[in-house]
């Protein structure tokens, strides 16, 4: 299995294995919580309930350490033909800092992998964006397992996956009520599941979904990211800026701390604009300034839409608002939304979402 | 009227020995003229038990409790944060409306009265207007226009006389520092014990390079004093008691600005940089200079609405960059 598509599949695939067609060692890699669900209840109709209770074994890595995981999967099953072997939580296998204090015997791990238990199924559940492929034991697990991608669905995958779903549970919806719902629910493939199984019910048995009914029934998703926020602002997309300020609000977050995430984006895009015309580079700014190299990369790009003079009036616009603020001389709520909309107006050339 | 601390040690212990003592006072004078040894004087001379022509001993038991702090009826309300609060004053009226633990007067006193929220001072009038007996509070403040009307009504004002700035000039020297950053610092609201506490985390010196490299770069209309802010000066004025000081160089330098610009009859607060403030000096306008100085004025208000020190300085470099532009 060198080339590395070969041993990947998606769980639409997975879902038509038979226990027989499974490999040893399996890898669940992904965030999608829909397809995530669709994956662990295949695995736990594997074994009838009664095998399940000899040879379903559970382990939760950031707790048990992975020898006593493979003690399990090197034995013989009970009563059975196989024995499944699930381990959650393998943090080990992405870049993330370790925070368990489990101790992991990587190379019994890896000599396993070599030659696995050929009546086990030993399934690593990532239910992580990414892993971090320089690790030697990820490359081991990588290279022998097979991977099922549950990772968020895009563009015309989403599409399909949605379709295939309408085929598999019967609902009939139209090509432009199921664009509208994608751009409903910010494409998200959990979300949208979820909606379809809802919309299928209020048109009752039989109907076919419309446009109409997915405007009635399914509500807009409002991006509640404060960092979209600050981006939409600053990029002048008012309309997306000011609903989401919005949702930030009813959400219970405080104006004053919003304004203060706008004013250090637009310090850093300030700071570094002037550093860059100073002869400073990429790598020097964000040493200078100790801020994380990629926001200086971005705020590099940013940059460029705004004039020195335009990034002056800004900053002294919004320290002079937080003051305001602060000696009880401007309502936030109001005076926030304000400089919303005054920022984001200033740039028309941006394309609107 | 103004008075040394012998003076009014002498007029205290007549009032005492007379029985006129009021129950509450309000001691004002710069940091370091003594205002805490007149309140203690005070407490001492009530609670010492071998009293000596109007004088506490000193020596007794009483007085040396009171000395380190240990007497239940002699209570300092010290706050090393920016505001007392109305649950600090609250507390402290619990403790007034109680007799003495051992039977007899009790002393309080509030420091930097000043720093008393609106809302607790106005919880400490109603006391002041019906006392208990038995009891003395002195409030005291470094600035008497920050107490409110209505508190300063119900006191007795006891104004102290400051130590001349060369006194305090010399003691500062003597933690080590040199004698022109000396010279500003005495003219600054710091004690000798802030003073003594920055030096033990950061180097004078450098601190001093700092804040000039920052407003020569401003004065010299660069932009880069706006990075500065972040790549120096926030990681030398760590520090809230430094962070404070800022402002004060700040208007120490302009100030020194002005005064050579308008070749004014008086000395600099920072000597050493007479050339240096000389050659800005010819390049500006009048106007020029008086904006400035009007923009660092408006600073320390910034700050105490509690803006961020990163947002004040940043506003006032790019301020003062306008105005130069």
């Amino acid at each position: 299995m060198a080339n590395k598509k070969a041993n990947r599949i998606s769980v639409t695939q997975l879902k038509k294995m038979s226990l027989t067609d499974l490999p040893p060692v399996v890898l669940v890699l992904g965030q999608e919580q829909a397809l995530l669900d669709q994956a662990k209840a295949y695995f736990e109709q594997l074994l009838s309930p009664e095998e399940q209770e000899m040879n379903y074994g559970r382990y939760d890595l950031s707790e048990d350490s992975i020898g006593t995981a493979l003690d399990d999967a090197a034995s013989i099953p009970f009563f059975g033909d196989w024995r499944v072997v699930m381990l959650t939580q393998p943090t080990f296998l992405t870049g993330e800092a370790r925070k368990n204090k489990v101790d992991h015997e990587f190379d019994a791990l890896i000599d396993y992998l070599a030659q696995p238990q050929p009546s086990t199924k030993l399934i690593f559940w990532a239910n992580y964006e990414k892993l971090d492929e320089r690790k030697k034991v990820t490359k081991a697990v990588e290279k022998q397992a097979l991977i099922v991608d549950a990772s968020k669905l895009q563009g015309y995958q989403l599409t399909k996956a949605l379709q295939q779903l309408c085929q598999e549970q019967k609902i009939q919806i139209e090509t432009a009520a199921l664009e509208l719902l994608q751009h409903r629910v910010d494409d998200q493939y959990t979300l949208a599941a979820k909606q379809l199984q809802q919309l299928a019910l209020y048109v009752g048995p039989g109907q076919k979904i419309t446009m109409a009914d997915v405007d009635q029934v399914v509500e807009q998703v409002v991006d509640d990211d404060v960092f979209s926020l600050v981006a939409n602002t600053l990029n002048g997309q008012q309309r997306a800026a000011l609903t989401t300020y919005r949702q930030l609000l009813i959400n219970g977050n405080e104006p004053i701390q919003l304004l203060s995430l706008i004013t250090s984006q637009v310090r850093l895009l300030l700071q570094t604009k002037i550093l860059r015309q100073n002869g400073f580079s990429q790598g020097d700014i964000a040493g200078q300034l100790k801020v994380h190299p990629y926001r200086v990369k971005l705020a590099l790009q940013q940059e460029r839409q705004f004039g020195l003079q335009q990034l002056k009036d800004m900053s002294l616009e919004l320290v002079n608002l937080d003051y305001q603020i602060k000696s009880g001389r401007a309502n936030k709520e109001q005076a926030l939304q304000l400089l919303i909309i005054k920022f984001s107006s200033r740039n028309h050339s941006q394309t609107r979402k | 009227m103004k008075a040394s601390l012998e003076t009014l040690e002498q007029h205290f212990a007549t009032v005492i020995a007379a029985n006129e003592l009021s129950h509450a006072y309000l001691f004002v004078g710069a940091t370091n003229s003594g205002k805490m040894t007149l309140a203690q004087w005070i407490a001492q001379r009530l609670f010492c038990t071998n009293v000596k022509d109007g004088q506490p001993c000193g020596e007794c038991a009483e007085c040396r409790r009171i000395e380190e702090g240990n007497n239940p009826d002699y209570l300092v309300i010290q706050r090393a944060t920016r505001t007392i609060g109305v649950d600090e004053i609250r507390g402290l009226k619990q403790e007034l409306s109680k007799s003495g633990l051992e039977g007899r007067q009790r002393v309080f006193v509030i420091q930097d009265a000043d720093k008393m929220t609106p809302a607790a001072a106005n919880s400490l009038l109603k006391f002041l207007e019906e006392p208990a007996s038995q009891v003395v509070i002195i409030l005291t403040t470094t600035r008497l226009a920050r107490i409110l009307p209505t508190i300063q009504s119900r006191l007795q004002i006891v104004t102290l006389q400051s130590p001349t700035l060369a006194t305090r000039e010399q003691a500062i020297q003597q933690l080590g520092v040199d004698s022109t950053f000396s010279h500003v610092l005495s003219t600054t609201q710091f004690s000798l014990e802030d003073i003594q506490g920055w030096l033990e985390q950061v180097d004078a010196v450098q601190l001093q390079q700092t804040f000039w490299r920052w407003l020569t770069q401003i004065l010299a209309r660069k932009d880069s004093a706006f990075t500065l802010v972040q790549t120096q000066i926030l990681s030398t004025f760590k520090e809230q008691k430094l962070q404070q000081l800022l402002p004060d160089l700040l208007l120490a330098a302009l100030s020194d600005l002005f005064t050579v610009k308008f070749a004014l009859n008086r000395p600099l607060n920072w000597t050493n940089q007479q050339e240096n403030l000389q050659q800005f000096a010819n390049q500006f306008s009048t106007q020029q200079v008086t904006a400035l100085l009007e923009i660092v004025l408006g600073l320390r208000s910034m700050q105490e609405a509690n803006v961020s020190f990163q947002n004040v300085l940043e506003y006032t470099t790019l301020r003062l960059l306008v105005v130069l532009a």
